[in-house]
């Protein structure tokens, strides 16, 4: 073909050699060292547990392994167990009624099921512990009835015990597990059920034969979601007694202040987490699978007779009323008594200022560092930035208490450095700044809460084709103009309720705030914790509440995008795993 | 060819192309000619994706003005090679030199924003969050805003689309987000623009519209680019010349007629046309078949071989074969016929503009339409 060829262009933009061209191509190596620096920050706190780990407890280990760990490990066992079944239970069947039957009340029960996941475990511990006192409402009211008149005469199983846990725990945890099976039984298709009716197979039949099989991955990753929310647990088990491993540590580092002995039963229990994480990653792979093999009608609910209905409402209602019902009315009715005698003290305000504050820096903070993720991972999607991503993630898979004791040696050590450098240059030290300021709590909030700010991020940037990013680039935008011109406008609603997520989550948190707070600084979580320690349980009823109604605000946001669609349901749950605080 | 590529600048030591750069003071036309008529070369492009090797060893020239359609099935890699030209995928290997300007090489490479190359999507993308001339302004941000208004709206004035300029894409139909994104492509002035499918989103008879349109623009600008498509028809349709891909590799390049009457392949003949293939034999120079006696191309050896003949190649024929007629579909413009081959009994299609009055079970005599024959060796 004989071409001429044309004449040359004017020079533009001169082409940059290779180095700087390669460094420039969409901006990659300066997003991929960020994302390895955070990787590393998330992942800084387990390597340090490892290295205090294996410089021993000095002769504490052999005490550890014959009196404290069997049964802080049979404790959490079965703790474990036991939980798994109450959430599994509740979860999958209260989904499948509001799914599969009509019935009065059931649209009002389909989203007020979602309200324990407001409820932290060491609130409704809290709650529960003032309900059922022997000279607590509920027991002076059975007596009552009864006729009887001294707690004596009437001696009811107490709440204080492994038992009252698992049952406490499986009221607020079951959310994770109906949320994921729910979404699971809307997506199947209608000839499924009706081709085994058909077959001969009841109500039950269904549910048991057709329905269960088909939703156990999705119960396989709400039960391990729960799991972990219940290994994360220090308040609540404290509060009632049962010395799970999780306490362990916390004794042995407070009491006993054994860093490293307390750095052993950590590893240890990581590796516990590690089973719940392989489990949930397992489950969720074959979710997918499983949810986008079929297509077609959806499933339209049977109307049940009245007293079938009757039966499905009040099993609905139940975990709502046991679960979030009765300790909030508690908590309501203590806290205006409490606000009627003494009005509002100060102390509740500056705590909630303290709360607020503490949340908010370590929610932009998450969201930035969520964002240089997701971006470097859509620039740049490959194997290592994957993984950079999946390991900045790791920190919600890592209880409050565990990530806290991480923390203490890098961040004492920067104390350090930070205090020689300000004594080189300035001639007096900066002390320990790094707690004295907040630095600590907001490090572990950020560790702990980066994967709600990625995941938030990362659906709204899946939402977004990748044909606008190549039309941006073609048409002159550079990677940072993509982001600020094209991306960010998109992804706004994205980054506003992923952010919701993370400051929430921060403000319920307990283990890391009671550890890594500077000294004398109370949030509402640490006051809750403070009172129920001394048994003062109604003078924390305001700041309890407090922290419910602000833990009402993720569960708003799932009721509402529950309507839109399973995968935006999924992802919810997904970054909403820490939805119940400690 | 291989000479007048030496006489490119080198790696390095030419001038980047900037959208900057393509920018005329003359504002009085909407596209100066010969402005975006920019002159391709690509030279030996090679892509993994892991173990698969998604573009093998391709070269590549598209002159100023010209149209080329990277045609193909579905991952064959034609849309792979387009976003390399764009610089949003970056090859292993290889060369992409854009008006002589090494734009991708051994030790250069120019970002997808610096390039000046416009991109048109299967769907679009238009911006959802930007209004319409918002969107045709997004690539004119380097010139003050009331001139990247206006020359926004000229290139909308052109695609016929200047009444909806602040409405929101989602407003407009898919013809019109089509036209939107190609104002888009085209108002930064680039130096070749690249369509990915560019008309596959729309309905049949809205297509060919604004495939129509779309073309004359690109003529009567002298617009060089490269066109994807799957459809086979539609690359005839608009190509100056067709490259015909399989597997990251390109079978054959030429103009629309060549590839048609000249196939380089069984490959290429299928892919162009509907063909009957004939089992057959060459002997001597001469091709028996059960469809009569054919003078074998030269450059076909002897041995078993595949005749291929065209549907419309068949006409009836007294002096012709007698096949036996099995039944005909309707078409409207024309009647396919399906024809059984004595001996062998293959089914064959025909395609006669005329009705036949035949009953199935029926005898026809048809003959092949001098020349209208291919053959390959049985490979």
């Amino acid at each position: 073909m004989p071409v001429d060829l044309p004449p040359s262009r004017p020079s533009g933009r001169p082409v940059p050699p290779a180095a700087i061209a390669w460094f420039r191509h969409g901006g990659a190596a300066g997003w991929i060292l960020g994302s390895g620096v955070i990787a590393l920050l998330v992942m800084m706190p387990l390597l340090a547990l490892l290295v205090l780990g294996l410089r021993g407890s000095g002769d504490l280990w052999p005490h550890l392994l014959a009196f404290v760990l069997p049964e802080a490990i049979g404790t959490t066992l079965l703790l474990l167990a036991g939980v798994g079944v109450m959430v599994t239970t509740i979860g999958t069947l209260t989904a499948w009624l509001v799914t599969a039957y009509e019935f009065a009340g059931r649209r009002w029960l389909e989203w007020a099921l979602l309200l324990p996941l407001a409820m932290p475990t060491y609130i409704i511990a809290y709650s529960y512990l003032d309900l059922l006192h022997p000279i607590g409402p509920l027991q002076s009211g059975v007596r009552h009835l009864m006729g009887l008149s001294s707690p004596r005469d009437l001696v009811l199983p107490d709440i204080r015990s492994l038992g009252g846990c698992i049952l406490l725990f499986g009221f607020v945890l079951y959310p994770y597990v109906y949320i994921a099976t729910r979404a699971m039984f809307h997506m199947q298709v209608a000839s499924l059920v009706e081709v085994a009716h058909t077959l001969g197979a009841g109500r039950l039949g269904v549910f048991v034969r057709v329905a269960l099989p088909l939703a156990r991955p999705a119960i396989a990753v709400g039960t391990s979601l729960a799991l972990m929310e219940a290994v994360n647990d220090v308040g609540a088990s404290e509060f009632l007694g049962v010395r799970t491993i999780t306490l362990s540590i916390y004794t042995t580092w407070i009491n006993r202040s054994n860093l490293g002995g307390a750095a052993q039963i950590a590893l240890l229990m990581l590796l516990v987490i590690l089973v719940l994480v392989g489990v949930e990653r397992h489950a969720r792979r074959h979710q997918r699978y499983v949810g986008t093999a079929r297509e077609g009608r959806r499933l339209s609910r049977q109307t049940l007779p009245p007293v079938s209905g009757l039966l499905a409402f009040a099993a609905c209602a139940a975990p709502v009323v046991l679960g979030f019902g009765m300790p909030v009315a508690y908590l309501a009715v203590e806290a205006v008594a409490r606000l009627r005698q003494f009005g509002l003290s100060p102390d509740i305000v500056s705590q909630t200022l303290h709360s607020v504050g503490i949340s908010a820096l370590a929610t932009v903070i998450a969201l930035v560092l969520g964002l240089v993720l997701t971006f470097t991972v859509r620039q740049n999607g490959t194997m290592l930035t994957r993984l950079l991503q999946r390991l900045a993630s790791f920190g919600y898979a890592v209880p409050g208490t565990v990530l806290a004791l991480g923390l203490l040696s890098p961040l004492a050590w920067l104390d350090n450095g930070l205090d020689a450098l300000s004594q080189a240059l300035f001639g007096h030290g900066s002390g320990v700044f790094v707690f004295a300021s907040g630095g600590a709590l907001v490090t572990a909030y950020v560790v702990r809460f980066l994967t709600m700010a990625v995941g938030g991020l990362e659906t709204g940037f899946q939402r977004i084709p990748a044909s606008l990013d190549q039309a941006a680039r073609t048409l002159g935008a550079n990677p940072l103009e993509l982001l600020g011109r094209v991306h960010l406008p998109l992804i706004r609603p994205a980054v506003l309720s992923a952010g919701l997520l993370v400051f929430v989550d921060c403000m319920k948190e307990l283990p890391a705030t009671l550890l890594l707070r500077p000294l004398n600084f109370e949030t509402l979580a640490t006051h809750v914790y403070g009172e129920a320690s001394r048994g003062t349980y109604e003078d924390g009823s305001i700041a309890a509440l407090a922290i419910v109604l602000f833990g009402l605000v993720p569960v708003m946001l799932i009721a509402g995008f529950g309507k839109s669609g399973q995968t935006v349901t999924q992802s919810s749950l997904e970054t909403d795993r820490n939805g119940t605080g400690s | 060819m291989r000479a007048m590529f030496s006489r490119l600048p080198g790696a390095g030591a030419g001038a980047g192309v900037g959208i900057g750069a393509s920018l005329l003071p003359d504002e009085e036309r909407w596209l100066p000619r010969g402005r975006c008529a920019g002159f391709l070369v690509i030279e030996q492009l090679r892509h993994h994706y892991g173990a698969l090797l998604a573009i093998d060893d391709v070269s590549l020239t598209v002159a100023p003005g010209e149209i080329l359609c990277l045609l193909g099935a579905s991952g064959c890699g034609k849309s792979t090679l387009l976003r390399m030209i764009a610089g949003v995928e970056r090859p292993d290997r290889g060369r992409i030199l854009l008006d002589g300007l090494e734009v991708c090489g051994a030790g250069s490479f120019v970002l997808p924003e610096q390039r000046g190359v416009g991109l048109v999507f299967q769907d679009y993308a238009l911006f959802p969050h930007l209004s319409v001339v918002e969107n045709v302004m997004f690539g004119l941000r380097h010139m003050p805003k009331a001139q990247a208004r206006a020359l926004a709206m000229r290139a909308l004035t052109r695609v016929s689309l200047a009444r909806y300029a602040d409405d929101y894409p989602h407003r407009l139909s898919g013809g019109e987000q089509q036209r939107v994104a190609l104002a888009r492509a085209l108002a930064p002035r680039p130096s070749v623009i690249l369509m990915d499918e560019p008309f596959s989103n729309l309905d049949q008879r809205l297509r060919e519209t604004i495939r129509e349109q779309t073309v004359a623009l690109l003529r009567d600008e002298g617009i060089s680019a490269v066109v994807v498509t799957h459809d086979p028809e539609e690359a005839m349709q608009i190509a100056d010349s067709i490259a015909l891909m399989q597997a990251g590799r390109i079978v054959q390049t030429g103009t629309p007629e060549h590839l048609y009457h000249h196939p380089a392949s069984l490959f290429v003949a299928r892919f162009l046309c509907d063909i009957n293939e004939i089992a057959a034999e060459c002997r001597h120079g001469q091709i028996d078949s059960p469809l009569g006696r054919f003078t074998a191309p030269a450059q076909l050896a002897d041995g078993p071989c595949v005749l291929c003949i065209r549907p419309q190649a068949i006409v009836p024929d007294p002096a012709g074969v007698a096949v036996e007629f099995v039944s005909r579909q309707f078409l409207g413009h024309d009647d396919r016929l399906r024809l059984r081959l004595p001996h062998t009994g293959q089914m064959i299609h025909a395609r006669l503009s005329y009705a036949v009055p035949l009953k199935p079970g029926q005898t026809l005599s048809v003959s092949i339409v001098a020349d209208q024959f291919m053959a390959f060796a049985c490979s």
